[in-house]
């Protein structure tokens, strides 16, 4: 089966077996080195991806689901200035992600950012939960959100990076 | 990350993002019966560049020695576990590797297998241990009260970040291995041996094991084995990772562990005898049984005086795969059973828990298993802590009125808060006895940059932190111009396991004095100045509580749902005594996760069991608990002075939340959702 989509802005096109998740394809090409295949079944959230706009697990995408599909990884997302915003904020609570997490929790908080109404704590906490932590990091993730959603209203007010 | 991979905060790169030109993967042929002989093996005819590798085509030594068992690197005639590795697929297409594996064919002749560990006979027993002192029987005869029970610990699964595996390549005359290890020294050892090579021609390089919670102490030294004999016999780089349901199936779980205790207590509600016998499942081969009995041994009486002891401890082989530690060396699973032994006691002495435990407590000044100590435990300013937070003593008497009105649990959604008490030991005394000798090597360049060489893989980026902000204080410069050396055994020295804590306990205490030297030394000497520290093992006895030990009290809270049974935790209280603390909020941001994961271990991730041996279904069964079911987790410090000496901590919540929760579920009561929580070992969870 071939299928075509758009993977950091760049045009994919290959051949796969309709058994083929997306994270196969990532892994197998080298295609993304961020997503990692931790479980396999969608539950720790460590292949987390953008498709389409929203968050997925790259183990639960189905290859011929892929057809047109616009799918941001961190890769792609270091390109951006959303990125520059989410590592200031990291920094200044001193956020200490472990690698594997990092590409993951970073995705869901530029989803976050992307929000047009202001998230609740509990909006926050359900999304970041999606990337199960295992470490000493997982309550300063929810801390780091929420700053993360302060410095994006700091930004369209003209505060950004001072 | 840098080029090769490695992550800028560890040093340490992702094992399954190893790249390389020409690379063979390599997948594993495993045992389909728990126990027998094998007949034949089957293998469909392989294209070319694809190869098999059986037992036969080892060089070297076809077992590791590891802590004391010898198991083979391919099973060649006798299998002792289901999924044990008996050849090894070779090839550069993992795809056609996975059909090539659905069409080999193994025949063993099955045996009966041993699952059951309650009883044994003694050709299963690995290891055993005993102690006695005083006189256990007259005690018993004379004693107002006496009190059984069986109390049961479950094998568990720890999820790491990446499964196991290990990467080998070559690079000029060196035979290059990457694993997600905590003992890359070991892992070196073992490939010597295997590939009948000098040592000189290995080298070992950590990759990130993640989280590891003890669970990557020795297997990884087997898939090391593996990935490089695939290297060595095709000339080529190899990658074997391990897929997450393999991982979960057939590498090591912790430890089950079941002990029958019977105290005798006097008129005022205090022990006057303990006969306990403790029985840990080692599964297949009997890995650590010498290690885990001894550690057994030492957290028997758990934190209480008791004047006549007998305890016996059985580390016995069954056909399950080989057992790892997992966060304490069976001195969690044990204080488990003497926590829950102490609330037990309290209640048929209609006596509160705290006053219970406050009564019975070893003294400043008190013999006991490890001498005379000289502290006293800080129990009543711990538990004072605990209860003032929780509100403790009004909740458990009011539950406890509750509990005696409503006999029919059906009719009654259950309530209950429950306590532990529980230490932590000093990091080289929870380490295998015998193997341990931390070192560190310190240098100060002629270019003002500071460069520290541990053999110790550093687990975390925040372990980094605090090895970088302590050489940059004492040297006087910034942390950026400290580098942590990545973790190799080509020239770095053995700093043993990274277990439990000696990331933050023995490394920095080397650190600090290395770079000590290096101050008084600076401005005499010519640069560079290389300081090289060490702390030697010492042959020690199973210790107990002493006191250098972190010392921890929890209480947990919680209620029975009126239509599921199952429990919902209301709160948990922690307060810790770990001397002095060298930084706060990452000792507390580490509690709060060691504790998260101990609840979602007890609650959720219970592991299914089918005949003996874990189900088919059990790893898509398999749950961990999401962050957003964790209740608030309230923690507090006492003892925090400086001077005090530093004690690991991280490890406490593992042994603290488990008998915690069960006390508060033993109050609440339900019997027909304990019944199915406790199940057979190895069926259920803790007891
Ligand atoms: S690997 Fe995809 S969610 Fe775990
Ligand atoms: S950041 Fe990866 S487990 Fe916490």
């Amino acid at each position: 089966m071939n299928i075509q989509f758009i993977l950091n802005g760049d045009d994919i096109q290959m051949t796969v077996d309709p058994a083929d998740r997306l994270a196969d394809l990532l892994k197998r090409k080298s295609l993304a080195d961020s997503v990692h295949v931790n479980c396999g079944l969608g539950s720790c959230g460590r292949c987390m991806v953008i498709c389409n706009g929203r968050p997925a697990n790259a183990c639960m995408i189905p290859a011929f689901q892929l057809r047109n599909a616009e799918i941001i990884t961190y890769e792609g997302l270091v390109q951006t200035p959303e990125f520059l915003l989410i590592e200031k904020a990291c920094a200044q609570h001193g956020l200490e992600l472990c690698q594997f997490c990092k590409p993951s929790v970073y995705l869901l908080l530029a989803v976050l950012l992307e929000q047009h109404n202001r998230p609740s704590g509990d909006d926050i906490r359900q999304l970041l939960s999606a990337v199960n932590c295992r470490c000493s990091a997982s309550e300063d993730i929810f801390t780091v959100a929420a700053a993360v959603y302060h410095l994006k209203e700091g930004r369209f007010n003209g505060h950004a990076g001072k | 990350m840098d080029k090769r991979g490695r992550s800028a905060e560890t040093g340490l790169p992702i094992l399954s993002n190893f790249r390389a030109a020409d690379l063979l993967y390599v997948v594993t042929l495993r045992s389909p019966v728990a126990r027998g002989r094998i007949k034949s093996i089957h293998i469909p005819h392989l294209p070319r560049g694809y190869r098999s590798i059986t037992a036969d085509d080892i060089p070297g030594e076809p077992y590791l020695e590891v802590f004391g068992a010898r198991l083979p690197v391919l099973a060649s005639n006798q299998v002792a576990y289901q999924g044990e590795p008996i050849a090894l697929l070779v090839g550069p297409d993992p795809a056609r590797l996975r059909e090539a594996l659905e069409l080999t064919h193994i025949t063993v002749e099955a045996e009966v297998p041993d699952f059951n560990f309650n009883q044994f006979n003694s050709e299963r027993i690995a290891a055993r241990d005993s102690r006695q002192y005083g006189d256990v029987e007259l005690a018993f005869s004379i004693a107002q009260q006496v009190v059984e029970g069986d109390y049961r610990a479950a094998p568990l699964y720890h999820a790491a970040q990446e499964a196991q595996g290990a990467a080998a390549w070559f690079d000029y005359d060196k035979l290059m291995v990457r694993t997600g290890c905590q003992w890359p020294h070991l892992v070196h050892r073992q490939l010597a041996a295997v590939l009948k090579v000098k040592d000189v021609e290995v080298v070992v390089e950590a990759a990130d094991p993640g989280t590891h919670l003890d669970s990557r102490l020795w297997y990884p030294a087997l898939v090391a084995c593996h990935a490089a004999l695939a290297a060595v016999l095709c000339g080529r780089p190899a990658l074997l990772v391990l897929s997450p349901e393999e991982d979960f199936l057939y590498t090591t779980l912790r430890s089950p562990v079941f002990c029958s205790y019977r105290a005798a207590l006097d008129k005022n509600g205090n022990f006057s005898a303990l006969d306990a016998r403790v029985i840990i499942n080692t599964g297949a081969y009997g890995v650590l049984a010498d290690e885990l009995s001894r550690q057994a041994i030492s957290a028997v009486a758990g934190a209480y005086a008791v004047p006549n002891l007998r305890v016996q401890t059985f580390a016995v082989r069954s056909n399950l795969p080989a057992m790892g530690p997992l966060a304490g060396m069976a001195i969690p699973q044990v204080l488990f059973a003497m926590e829950r032994l102490a609330n037990d006691c309290a209640r048929q002495c209609e006596l509160d828990p705290v006053r219970f435990r406050a009564a019975n407590l070893l003294k400043r000044g008190v013999d006991g298993p490890q001498g005379k100590r000289k502290k006293n435990i800080p129990f009543s300013q711990l538990c004072e802590a605990v209860c003032q937070a929780s509100d403790f003593y009004r909740k458990h008497a009011s539950f406890e009125l509750v509990r005696k009105r409503h006999s029919d649990p059906g009719s009654n959604p259950g309530r209950g808060i429950g306590l532990a008490l529980s230490w932590q030991p000093p990091a080289g005394l929870s380490a295998p006895a015998n193997v341990y000798s931390a070192a560190v090597e310190v240098e100060l360049t002629k270019e003002l940059k500071i460069i520290i060489r541990a053999g110790l893989v550093p687990g975390t980026g925040g372990t980094v932190a605090i090895w970088k902000a302590l050489a940059a204080e004492i040297i006087g410069q910034s942390p950026d111009t400290v580098r942590i050396e990545p973790v190799t055994t080509a020239d770095l020295p053995d700093s043993g396991p990274s277990t439990l804590s000696a990331g933050i306990t023995l490394i920095p205490q080397l650190i600090e004095s290395a770079c000590h030297t290096i101050r008084s030394r600076r401005f005499r000497e010519a640069l560079p100045i290389k300081v090289k520290k060490s702390l030697r093992n010492r042959p020690r006895e199973a210790v107990g509580p002493g006191d250098g030990c972190a010392w921890g009290v929890a209480a947990v809270e919680l209620d029975l749902d009126r239509y599921t049974g199952q429990p919902v935790i209301q709160g948990i209280w922690l307060a810790i005594n770990a001397g002095h603390i060298l930084d706060e909020g990452k000792a507390r941001r580490s509690l709060a996760a060691s504790t998260a994961l101990a609840l979602s271990q007890v609650l959720s991730e219970r592991i299914q069991f089918e005949n003996g041996q874990v189900g088919a279904n059990a790893w898509q069964q398999y749950r961990l608990a999401r962050f957003m079911e964790i209740p608030p987790i309230h923690i507090s410090f006492c003892g925090n002075e400086p001077g005090s000496p530093a004690a690991g901590l991280g490890d406490l919540p593992f042994s603290l939340v488990a008998p915690a929760l069960t006390n508060a579920l033993s109050q609440a009561r339900d019997t027909a959702w304990l019944a199915d929580f406790a199940g057979d070992i190895p069926h259920g969870g803790d007891r």
